[in-house]
């Protein structure tokens, strides 16, 4: 508008008229910042409205409450109030600043500044939390979160398998013709012969590993088809016989909390076979003649197995125990992930988990970023003298940082308490 | 910069020092958090079994109240002259709720359509009858969840 006036003075043409246009009765900051804040309406109510209507639209009961998700809602309450009084504070720097009491400004904008910091620690400890029991953002497809031992669940255990077998010592499939010609090669050893009876070892142990769950695991997938519902589903549990997918199941059996006393039962019985089979081998041993070399070496070969296999079950005998007592359907994944078996890693099951956690990163995570971008726009003025002359721009990062509030003031509710 | 401080010169000849509402409007704000936060936790342990609609339209509309107070106090759009305000901030609002009853027939009433088959298939159980795909029914129910998903903006 003055630059407009101004050149048509320069030109000194004076034939123009000029009009007294008046402008908005505030500054062009404002207005700005308004048209953003208009336009960041537009965004948050739609996410937050599109949230609403999938939580409202899911088939009652089958929506996750916050705390089967792990959601904290004194966290939320805590983050809540810190926000509130952020946005007081901001207030209190403008009065300030408009004022010209530039040193409570500046405190009141080191308040307002620590308490944003602190409300993204809360969020990062809530983060972590989510992630640790299997809640992640999932990009594109069906995230880890499955609903219920199911086809998708299944498929999804197919594909990891897959993956797994990949970085396994050797395939998992074709195992047998491998096995026999190995075992013709150690009949004629040799220098060449000795990595491969090497490989071979390994291979064993980690069919072996494998082995360990694979005892029970028909029943299992028996157990499971007692309580899908829909025969469907049941037949395509029992038409998947893979035993890579059925030792894979009953891993992940821990994760289910509701499957424990069977894992209890099957630990009972194995361990039985286990000492038993113990004892046997023990007998065999000291029965042998001293010559008998390669007959010795396979027995303390199965007896190492069977060792390990007694140590997996007294660990997994604590897993159930631990799982019991404290968090059902949390712990497994991280002892899974310990014994490098990341590969088979699935998150616990939750009834519309997937759309939950989808929407859950989305709208809080775009919440965070706005709350990053609202520290950054008051880092600056942390190095100012906040006087009068900077009472505009407290006023609008004022009113962005209070809108950032706003769209808390709804997420709050709407994901920690409904 | 002439600009500038004519403005916030305007400024000081309408507004006066706010710091006592702004101290009340904090203190709302916390009382409205309180009530939401006690309502989060009494449906958390039961209370409003079987009346989740009422808590949860306590919730939004205390959060409606909370958002009211905070734009027209602390964004003082309450003390801002001219039409502008409306201007930037209504035709805003019904675009983001018209977008989000937009969404409503296929995905918040995603279950009300679904066959007997899809049914079947359903990873968990579908707790509310279904809806045969035949016909238009509208039953009481369908109608609940509706509003619900719909009238809160």
């Amino acid at each position: 508008m003055s630059e407009h006036e101004q050149h048509q003075d320069d030109g000194h043409h004076g034939h123009v008229d000029l009009v007294y246009q008046e402008a908005l009765p505030i500054n062009n900051g404002k207005v700005i910042l308004w048209l953003f804040l208009s336009t960041e309406i537009m965004f948050f109510a739609a996410l937050i409205g599109t949230y609403i209507v999938l939580r409202f639209g899911a088939p009652a009961g089958t929506w996750p409450r916050p705390h089967d998700v792990h959601v904290d809602e004194l966290l939320g309450t805590i983050n809540t109030f810190i926000l509130i009084f952020s946005s007081f504070t901001v207030v209190l720097t403008f009065e300030a600043a408009k004022k010209n009491l530039a040193a409570k400004a500046k405190m009141y904008l080191t308040v307002t500044f620590l308490c944003g910091c602190a409300f993204l620690g809360i969020k990062m400890y809530e983060y972590s939390s989510k992630f640790a029991h299997g809640i992640h953002p999932q990009p594109g497809g069906r995230s880890l979160l499955h609903e219920q031992a199911d086809v998708y669940y299944l498929a999804r255990l197919k594909d990891q398998i897959a993956e797994y077998s990949k970085g396994a010592v050797l395939p998992l499939a074709g195992s047998k013709a491998e096995d026999s010609a190995t075992e013709q090669a150690d009949k004629v050893p040799d220098d060449k012969s000795v990595s491969i009876a090497n490989k071979s070892t390994m291979k064993v142990e980690t069919q072996a590993m494998l082995e360990e769950f694979l005892h029970g695991s028909l029943q299992w997938a028996e157990y499971v088809i007692g309580r899908v519902p829909n025969t469907q589903s049941a037949a395509n549990i029992a038409g998947l016989n893979h035993r890579d997918v059925l030792i894979s199941v009953s891993q992940d059996v821990y994760a289910l909390p509701r499957y424990a006393g069977y894992i209890l039962h099957l630990r009972e019985s194995e361990t039985a076979y286990l000492s038993r089979r113990i004892d046997e081998v023990k007998v065999e041993q000291s029965q042998l003649e001293p010559a008998a070399g390669e007959t010795a070496t396979s027995l303390d070969f199965e007896m190492k197995l069977l060792a390990a296999r007694q140590a997996y079950w007294s660990r997994q005998h604590s897993a159930v125990h631990d799982e019991e007592h404290a968090h059902p359907g949390g712990g497994i994944n991280q002892k899974l992930h310990e014994e490098q078996h990341a590969g088979l890693i699935l998150a616990m099951h939750i009834p519309s988990g997937n759309m939950w956690s989808s929407t859950y990163f989305l709208l809080t995570g775009f919440h965070a970023l706005h709350v990053i971008v609202g520290l950054i726009a008051f880092g600056f003025p942390l190095a100012w003298t906040l006087d009068k002359k900077r009472a505009n721009y407290i006023e609008n990062t004022g009113l962005y940082w209070h809108f950032v509030d706003l769209v808390w003031i709804f997420l709050f509710p709407l994901f920690y308490l409904f | 910069m002439s600009d500038h401080e004519q403005n916030s010169e305007n400024h000081d000849d309408h507004e006066h020092d706010h710091g006592r509402i702004y101290i009340q409007v904090f203190i709302g704000l916390l009382i409205c958090t309180g009530i939401s936060a006690g309502i989060g936790w009494m449906i958390s342990k039961g209370m409003f079994e079987g009346k989740e609609l009422l808590g949860w339209g306590i919730m939004l509309s205390v959060s409606c109240v909370k958002a009211l107070l905070v734009i027209s106090f602390f964004m003082h759009l309450k003390w801002e002259k001219g039409l502008w305000k409306w201007v930037l901030t209504i035709p805003a609002s019904i675009m983001s709720l018209f977008l989000m009853l937009m969404l409503v027939p296929d995905i918040g009433r995603r279950t009300h359509y679904y066959t007997d088959e899809r049914l079947d298939r359903a990873a968990y159980e579908i707790v509310e009858p279904a809806v045969p795909v035949t016909g238009l029914q509208d039953s009481a129910h369908d109608d609940e969840h509706a509003d619900s998903a719909t009238h809160e903006h």
